[in-house]
């Protein structure tokens, strides 16, 4: 299995340097520069600035340059904020949508989870009715809307809690809850076909037959095997979290490093476009892996690394 | 089943129990609450880009001259100015008494090393032009000349002598811009690099900086060294950096701030004017369309006029974009004569014949288009994708298709792919808008010049050439008013630019809230503000 990951991390970086090549080339080839203005610059002033950066050398320099310093793990400077580097914003930025996305993750297992089985046991009863309608709702509105709605009932209607804004755990409550609503139901639907299908397979049967208690069946048995699928979805979604919180951050105006994803495309901040997507690149991989090796941990069944041999 | 309710309970109990802990209010005196939309990256006035830094920059720096609540350049820094009679040579003084925020007093040689690091060509700095006013300014930012070179000199302490590249009559008001901000000399050589957070800033200004979370907030407080402090009222002040309007109304709503800045969307603006919330401030800003001269159909002034006059700019200006005023020319309402700040730039209306549909259907006949025959059919309107500039553009195109029967398409374009198709040439019509840097009618005008690099249309008349240097050279405020009335008329005679609404902008503020200066130019000043407590 050692032998298994160093074999992956080995690819995976491979695959970090061709994302990382077509986002360069990506980069420039999108008509605009960083330093296109609405009032255009002055030619000395622009030739000034590209000196600053480089970027008055050829493409295939400014690569090479470009690589050697993400091989050192320097990002460079942003070419918009003016005084940063790439490496302090996600330094800076990361860990709150981090931190955002950590407690969205875990509503939504904690919460998903038992949702999931108890719609699964009481299959059609009406617990299992109300979770259906709740998901299906929470499923299907945008985030945004789900934002923009508690902000308007729990901020300004009720004022329970400040509208916007982040450091204090109020101010995380909201963002959280809008965060955490489509994984919360995707968990508890999927926990609960999952459950079902293990509920209805033979050694649950023999296991009832047998004479074990029902509790025992499905605490015991039944979910440790029906939660596997739950769990490989799990690393994606927690990526997935994590950089899709961009409208979240923006709508309640938290410091994280969604948003300036976005808005780096649109400055045409090559840097900070390059940055990020290895960055986010390199998140993704890895949860991918970790979630592989998890998995070999939980599922007897599956051993890494020996796929081949039968 | 059980355990689960009390996982839920749990996890409900630990939100309830974090949500009970109040908000702290300190016993700080008067504290304003303001957003500008924008996380400043840096504390420096020379390299503040932006209009939103600018916001800050301005309340932690002063120049020889400042805007005050009227809207007029008073001296700041300086007591005053005496000016050499060819207009050249300016003497500024500066006043007794002026020191940086930790006690350091300011002379002129500070004056000096902040416009040189201004122009210092290393430094990449993107407001640089402003100071080409100054002799060999240009020359040395372009690496052409030495620092030595430039017009500035100090005469003693207290004495500055700025040699101008030609006479520029609204020199004195061009020194209270941003760039032209004085820093502590040996303080920013001390820095790393200067103003990039609170200790490695130091003020010259009302306010000095005392705290910046990064993506939230800066909090500045009262500069108890600044010579004018006593017209300081506010003790602290908090600039958020909310992006998302919709956000700052409920933040205003819910009293988190005092006022609000961002553009309020159209769905707003109606229930919030109903409501009689809104309040307008009026900008020197210009919207309009470039027509392309490059585009052979487009560079016949009988066309450009027949599809400007085709186009309704009072209901433009009140039902499509809101809040706004028809255009009367290129020249924003709000700007004064240059010989006699009491009257306005003009008081004609050049753009009489907007909305006179049948002329415009004439000229277009007489062009060779009758009722829109043979018109081509691919010109295209460029604008920047959003929900404004959308409706906008979409009834631009719509009056014209009603009233000539010609078919424009308008094509929505992200910021920069738009701004590259413009700077090169590639475009038919473009949806503009134009906000100047400096309170005179000559910042409007010298876009349109030949060869001016603002100048995308490609619009050239000698004439109107002549005039712009004559409203940029003369000292004689009369002359040049009258050069530039007269070239603002030449330029909508040959319908040069096609104007649409000039801007306000809306905002909301507290009653509590007064004396916050707000600029034709779009910047807000705090330095007299204040905010009645209870």
């Amino acid at each position: 299995m050692f032998k298994y990951i160093l074999k992956r991390i080995a690819l995976s970086i491979v695959i970090v340097f061709v994302i990382a090549t077509i986002t360069f080339f990506l980069c420039h080839a999108i008509p605009g520069g960083p330093f296109d203005r609405e009032k255009p610059l002055n030619p000395t002033i622009l030739e000034n600035l590209n000196k600053k950066y480089n970027l008055d050398k050829p493409l295939g320099e400014q690569y090479i340059d470009y690589m050697v310093d993400v091989a050192k793990l320097d990002l460079g400077p942003s070419y918009y904020y003016t005084n940063q580097t790439v490496n302090d914003f996600i330094e800076r930025c990361f860990p709150v949508s981090f931190l955002l996305g950590v407690c969205a993750m875990l509503v939504a297992v904690v919460l998903g989870i038992p949702a999931g089985i108890i719609s699964a046991l009481k299959q059609n009863g009406w617990q299992d009715n109300i979770l259906k309608i709740l998901t299906t709702i929470l499923v299907s509105l945008p985030n945004f809307v789900i934002a923009s709605g508690l902000m308007y009932i729990l901020g300004y209607k009720l004022e329970l809690l400040p509208v916007a804004l982040w450091g204090t755990p109020q101010q995380m409550i909201m963002p959280v809850l809008a965060l955490s609503a489509y994984p919360l139901s995707y968990i508890t639907k999927m926990m609960k076909s999952s459950m079902l299908e293990v509920m209805s397979s033979d050694y649950i049967r023999t296991a009832r037959s047998k004479g074990v208690s029902k509790f025992m069946v499905t605490y015991k048995h039944a979910l440790k095997n029906a939660i596997l699928p739950v769990i490989t979805v799990m690393g994606p979604m927690f990526a997935g979290i994590i950089t899709g919180s961009l409208v979240v951050e923006k709508i309640f105006a938290i410091p994280g490093l969604g948003q300036q994803f976005t808005e780096a495309i649109f400055n045409r901040d090559y840097t900070m476009i390059m940055g990020l997507t290895i960055f986010y690149s390199i998140l993704l991989i890895s949860s991918i892996l970790i979630v592989d090796i998890v998995y070999a941990i939980v599922d007897p069944r599956i051993k890494l690394g020996k796929e081949k041999v039968e | 089943m059980k355990k689960c309710l009390v996982l839920l309970l749990i996890v409900l109990m630990a939100f309830g129990v974090v949500g009970c802990s109040g908000g702290d209010e300190s016993d700080s005196g008067k504290v304003l609450y303001t957003n500008i939309g924008y996380d400043p990256d840096s504390f420096d006035p020379q390299q503040s880009n932006v209009l939103e830094s600018g916001i800050i920059v301005n309340q932690l720096y002063d120049n020889l001259y400042r805007e005050d609540p009227n809207g007029e350049f008073v001296p700041s820094l300086a007591e005053g100015y005496t000016v050499s009679d060819d207009g050249l040579v300016y003497t500024f003084t500066l006043r007794d008494g002026i020191t940086f925020a930790d006690g350091t007093p300011i002379t002129v040689e500070d004056v000096i090393y902040s416009w040189t690091r201004a122009l210092e060509p290393s430094n990449g700095f993107e407001y640089a032009y402003q100071l080409y006013y100054i002799k060999n300014g240009a020359a040395f930012n372009a690496g052409e000349a030495s620092a030595d070179e430039l017009g500035l000199k100090a005469v003693d302490d207290k004495t500055l002598e700025v040699t101008l590249e030609s006479p520029t009559p609204y020199f004195a008001s061009l020194t209270g811009f941003i760039t032209y901000g004085v820093v502590c000399k040996e303080f920013v050589e001390a820095q790393e690099t200067y103003g990039v957070d609170v200790d490695s800033t130091l003020s010259s200004g009302p306010f000095v900086v005392a705290e910046h979370v990064k993506g939230q907030y800066v909090k500045l407080v009262k500069n108890e060294n600044y010579w004018d402090k006593d017209s300081v009222n506010l003790d602290e002040l908090y600039i958020y950096c909310v992006e998302e309007s919709s956000t700052e109304i409920q933040m205003y709503e819910t009293g988190q701030l005092d006022m609000t800045y961002l553009n309020i969307p159209s769905a707003d603006q109606t229930r919030l004017s109903e409501e009689g919330l809104l309040k307008t401030w009026s900008t020197a800003n210009t919207h309009y369309i470039q027509a392309n001269y490059d585009t052979e159909v487009l560079s016949d002034v009988r066309v450009r006029k027949a599809l400007e006059y085709a186009l309704d700019l009072d209901a433009i200006a009140t039902s499509v974009v809101l809040n706004s005023e028809a255009a009367t020319g290129f020249i924003p309402r709000g700007m004064t004569a240059v010989d006699d700040a009491s009257k306005p730039f003009k008081d004609t209306d050049l753009l009489e014949d907007a909305g006179n549909v049948e002329l415009a259907q004439q000229l277009l006949a007489e062009a060779g288009y009758p009722n829109g025959e043979g018109f081509p059919t691919d010109l295209e309107l460029l604008y920047t994708t959003g929900e404004a500039n959308k409706a906008l553009a979409e009834a631009i195109v719509q009056m014209w298709k009603e009233n000539l029967n010609i078919e424009v398409q308008a094509v929505n374009l992200e910021g920069k792919v738009r701004l590259d198709r413009k700077n090169t040439g590639d475009f038919d019509f473009s949806l503009d808008g134009w906000t100047s840097d400096y309170l005179d009618p000559y910042s409007f005008l010298e876009i349109f010049e030949t060869d001016n690099q603002y100048n995308n249309s490609h619009y050239s008349n000698t004439e109107y050439d002549d005039l712009l240097k004559v409203a940029k050279t003369s000292s004689d405020q009369s002359e040049r008013q009258e050069a530039m009335v007269k070239a603002e008329e030449i330029l909508l005679e040959d319908m040069g630019v096609m104007p649409l609404y000039v801007g306000t902008k809306s905002y909301m503020e507290s009653d509590a809230v007064s004396g916050v200066v707000r600029s034709e130019l779009g910047l807000m000043d705090f330095k007299w503000a204040d905010k009645v407590t209870e």
